[in-house]
């Protein structure tokens, strides 16, 4: 694939994101979803291997809720009831009655495509940026130093925490806790434990990590400072991002005055 | 001692690099939350989040840079675990929301955050702590179900117990932490929480109040379950380290 | 000649601390030298180094008095920035120093400060990585590196910056002697070819007296000695006083051993690994193949490189790890078969850092929390508390503190060591007691263990440490690569160079 840069992919998930979200009709959104399966293509990102399943399956899980919050606690009328029952009734008045119409299915379809539309190129992201080239591509285009490094860290803080706490828990254990055959209120209490020893072990790794940083004579802003890996941005990524934010405005635009993206540039043609 | 001179260093790496590890920490304890305790039908809300037990203190531990590390931690919340998406950008507002009200209330009432300080009676405390935390979720069903009579019912009740708290426990910063540190960091961050995936269509307008009272009732005891005890046990000790935030930044 | 390190009449405490963690100290260092500070643990060496290079006062809260000046500059009126060009530090802790995500853009960070060209960083990189040894290793991640790889780097990124003085802070605590041997070997190369300043932090006395040409010790923030190596060599009765570790000769710690008792009761296993095999998620073979018996009353000393598989081992021994392939027994029954609660009355585990197994804000609470969690009587409990603050003089800690936070680290590790023994396990096992720890608590903490050894409890220790090797293990069990080498009683290792070289064991 055409090597684009950081930065730009990052745009490309972000912008197109958004315009996920704003763009009126929902045939558009579904153009936008099989363009999404065209870069996971076009990236070899392998959503068919264990991890990248189990991350699919537990995004369609959380994508369910939609529908359930939908089919369960609205009230839109539409010109078919699929299905209608009252359920809970408190001095006369039913504080819960279900609804199911046509409309219902629709607004719970069209958001759950969009949010899928948003999981995709989320994928995306994952799959093409890694952390490093993430960095090194804001840096290159003058992103502050101290906010990347910070980025930089928070990576590293998510493994080192996710060590620490088994660690916290299997000490737990050697001093007689269980953890599975146990109540919930006794589960929290444990784990108020474990999260005060992880709070301290925080604290210290912060004095040590920043002595580190600063020991190097690192300054918190520095006016000028050389980027080491730099990725410089080609005509390509202006491009890119110049018909990103073309049809961003045409989103906005599109969601005002009403109508389709597709139809519309159809229409230039005809 | 005479002959020397007090040194307070400003804005330092420890800042930057404490709201880094507070953010990848409390995302992860966010993420697991959410898994353990998925309050349907909205994703991304939890039933127990856990997080909110670490967003208060961070805040008054660290200031903005605690507020700051929630928020973004929501961020990392919102793609991994829900289907927000960008809008995660805006939903997370309800999480810097959460460390941000009580953070606020204490620095413009002058507050010394050891709530740990010089506690009295601390037992009858975390016990009318658990009555009022009831309360004020029974009070939540009155304004989802406009019930006036119940609502001003649970409100005198919640003023009585606040006042028994005061009078066990002559403190501004216990009082300023149960007002704002657990009712309102849990009102706050449940109504931003659940008005913004709504707004952007991934639920109704009816469902609103159903999502900010679970919201509200699942913050509500893990801050006073989880966060005020960490609060009492840690503050003293992390005030006397050079990461503690007095000001805002520094 | 000018000093490029002063102390003027220098004092300083920290905001937390009840007293003055250094006090008026007067030093000067010279551009050349090599110096040793020694001291024991909380002394205010570490607090020494920071002051060094601007840590204090720039970024620490407290009271200061007098000044610091390095090269000319007043390190309270310097930015940091400045003085990091002229002071490298490097730490203890080898995983805190990494905030980068592979070696290369470790080593970059400090240059892009000093605003060189790309060019002249490719070119620092290439020759810090040259100088420590570790060509190749731009693209790796800091989870690829050992600890001693790991603390090489972080010397690599400081001496890429070309400092004038080189400050480490116990720069070996956290690695094997192979991994000593690499960094005070790497040491000695670049002092001789750059002729810089450094200024070490150690309890390795025997490196010390061979590298240092001036040492300084320290005891309760005051300087105590200040003069050549030559004059400090013959003062043994100078070390015993503040309680540092003096060498003496391997010859008689074997003969030591010679004149103890050997172990009875070899004929019942009290663990029995049998064909075990472990793999981590990440397909690294742990172990492999293991056999081994783990007698009634033994004294165990678990030896082997970084890596080895001493860990992973140990794990299996409390049921912390379930065999993915092969038997475990505690006290002839499959491990499987006990539950956490009955493993942990059986077996205590002491943790390297004890932060990570204390959890409660008390000394009292804590010793109690493994009593409560098994439901032990009120009266037990009591009893059990008072026999183990006499047995590890916890007593005046106790009253004094009101919270584990403020405690030291030694006695963080007695108060670890305490929770553990409060159960009264058959078997004790400990991983690396004597990390970061001075003599005298290294010889306090295993006399209790030779206490606890009389009264016929079972002690492992996994350790590098030749002293406590040599003077208190009786026998060894070697691990190489997740393989077994062998189980020797310690005074036939001590006499075998070949065993020593596998499992990275220097005399002491």
């Amino acid at each position: 694939m055409v090597k684009i840069h950081p930065v730009t992919k990052l745009a490309l998930v972000f912008i197109l994101s958004v315009i996920s979200l704003v763009l009126p009709n929902i045939l558009d959104v579904i153009y936008l979803l099989l363009f999404d399966f065209i870069l996971i293509i076009l990236t070899k990102v392998p959503i068919f291997s264990k991890g990248f399943r189990k991350a699919i399956i537990a995004f369609l899980l959380a994508n369910l809720s939609i529908f359930i919050a939908w089919f369960f606690f609205s009230h839109e009328s539409g010109n078919i009831t699929i299905f209608e029952v009252n359920i809970v009734l408190i001095k006369d008045k039913w504080i819960w009655h279900i609804l199911i119409t046509d409309q219902t299915i629709y607004k719970a379809a069209n958001i759950s495509l969009r949010a899928i539309t948003m999981f995709f190129l989320m994928l995306f992201m994952f799959v093409s940026i890694s952390d490093r080239d993430l960095i090194h591509g804001l840096r290159s285009i003058k992103f502050p130093f101290s906010v990347c490094l910070v980025i930089s860290m928070t990576f590293r803080g998510l493994s080192m925490f996710q060590q620490e706490y088994f660690v916290v828990k299997e000490a737990m254990m050697t001093r007689g806790v269980e953890f599975e055959k146990t109540s919930i209120p006794k589960k929290i209490k444990n784990f108020i434990s474990i999260f005060i020893v992880l709070i301290i072990l925080m604290f210290k790794r912060t004095e040590e990590m920043s002595a580190s940083i600063e020991a190097r004579g690192i300054p918190l802003r520095q006016k000028k400072r050389t980027v080491y890996h730099y990725y410089p941005m080609k005509m390509r990524d202006y491009l890119i991002i110049f018909l990103l934010i073309s049809f961003f405005i045409y989103s906005i635009y599109l969601r005002i005055v009403g109508g389709s993206f597709l139809y519309s540039i159809i229409g230039l043609f005809m | 001692m005479s002959e020397m001179k007090e040194v307070k260093p400003g804005v330092t790496w420890q800042h930057l690099v404490v709201t880094a590890l507070a953010t990848g920490d409390a995302a992860l304890l966010a993420i697991y939350a959410v898994i353990i305790a998925p309050v349907a039908p909205f994703p991304g809300v939890s039933g127990l989040y856990l997080a909110a037990a670490i967003y208060v203190p961070l805040s008054l531990w660290l200031g903005m840079w605690g507020c700051i590390a929630g928020y973004f931690s929501c961020v990392i919340l919102g793609f991994v675990s829900t289907p927000f998406g960008a809008v995660s950008f805006i939903w997370s507002l309800a999480d810097l929301v959460e460390g941000l009200i009580p953070l606020v209330a204490f620095r413009i009432f002058k507050a010394d955050v050891d709530i740990g300080k010089d506690l009295k009676r601390k037992n009858e405390l975390y016990i009318l702590l658990a009555i009022l935390v009831a309360n004020l979720i029974v009070a939540a069903f009155a304004t989802a179900l406009v019930i006036p009579i119940l609502w001003l019912i649970t409100l005198i009740i919640a003023i009585i117990l606040i006042v028994i708290m005061y009078f066990l426990n002559p403190s501004k910063s216990w009082l300023l932490y149960v007002i704002f540190g657990i009712f309102g960091a849990a009102l706050g961050s449940a109504l931003i929480g659940i008005a913004v995936p709504i707004a952007f269509g991934f639920g109704s307008w009816d469902a609103f109040w159903i999502g900010v009272i679970g919201w509200f009732a699942g913050d509500l005891i893990v801050l006073s379950a989880i966060a005020t005890p960490m609060m009492v046990y840690l503050t003293g000790k992390i005030k006397e380290t050079s990461i503690y935030v007095e000001g805002w930044f520094s | 000649m000018k000093p490029i390190i002063e102390f003027k009449d220098f004092s300083w405490k920290y905001k937390a601390s009840k007293d003055l963690v250094l006090k008026s100290i007067n030093l000067k260092i010279y551009r050349n030298e090599f110096i040793g500070i020694m001291g024991p643990t909380g002394a205010g060496k570490s607090t020494l180094c920071s002051c060094m290079n601007g840590l204090i006062p720039l970024r620490s809260r407290g009271w200061i008095k007098g000044t610091v000046e390095v090269s000319g500059m007043d390190t309270q009126k310097e930015k940091m920035a400045d003085l990091g060009k002229k002071v490298g530090l490097v730490f203890q802790d080898p995983e805190a120093q990494f905030v980068m995500m592979t070696v290369e853009d470790e080593i970059a960070i400090g240059l892009e400060t000093l605003c060189l060209n790309r060019e002249e960083i490719r070119e620092r990189i290439d020759w810090a990585l040259k100088l420590v040894g570790l060509e190749g290793y731009g693209n790796k991640a800091p989870d690829e590196l050992s600890g001693g790889q790991k603390q090489r780097i972080a010397i690599a990124s400081i001496m890429a910056m070309r400092p004038e003085i080189l400050i480490l802070d116990e720069p070996t605590s956290d690695l094997d002697p192979d991994g000593k041997r690499e960094i005070f070997e790497l040491l000695e190369s670049i002092r001789n070819e750059f002729q810089l300043t450094i200024i070490l932090v150690s309890h390795e006395t025997k490196k010390i007296f061979q590298f240092c040409n001036r040492v300084v010790i320290l005891e309760e923030g005051e300087i105590k000695f200040n003069g050549e190596t030559s004059q400090l060599v013959q003062n043994e009765v100078l070390f015993k006083e503040i309680g540092l570790y003096y060498p003496i000769d391997t010859l008689n710690y074997i003969q030591t051993l010679e004149n103890s008792k050997c172990d009875e009761s070899q004929n019942t296993p009290i663990i029995e690994i049998s064909n075990l095999y472990y793999t981590y998620p990440n397909q690294t073979e742990a172990l492999k193949n293991i056999n081994l018996k783990v007698f009634h009353n033994e004294f165990l000393a678990i030896i082997g490189k970084n890596g080895s598989g001493k860990t992973t081992l140990i794990k299996h021994f409390n049921g912390l790890f379930k065999p993915q392939k092969g038997i475990v027994r505690l006290k002839n029954k499959p491990i499987t078969e006990y539950s956490i609660s009955k493993i942990s009355q059986i077996i205590g585990y002491c943790y390297q850092n004890p932060d990570h197994q204390l959890f409660k804000n008390t000394i009292r609470e804590e010793i109690e929390y493994g009593l409560k969690n098994l439901k032990f009587s009120n009266d037990e409990i009591e009893k059990r508390h008072d026999e183990i603050v006499d047995l590890l003089d916890l007593k005046k800690f106790e009253e004094i503190y009101k919270s584990t936070f403020y405690l030291s680290k030694g006695v963080r590790q007695r108060l670890a060591l305490a929770s553990v023994l409060v159960l009264k396990p058959e078997i004790l096992i400990i991983d690396e007691p004597t990390t970061g720890q001075d003599y005298r608590m290294i010889e306090e903490f295993m006399k209790i263990l030779e206490e606890l050894h009389s009264h016929t409890c079972t002690v492992i220790i996994v350790t590098h440490d030749p002293r406590v090797i040599a003077k208190y293990s009786r026998s060894v069990i070697i691990l190489d690569d997740g393989e077994l080498i062998g189980k020797f009683p310690t005074k036939e290792f001590l006499k075998d160079k070949e065993l020593q070289k596998i499992a990275a064991y220097t005399p002491p």
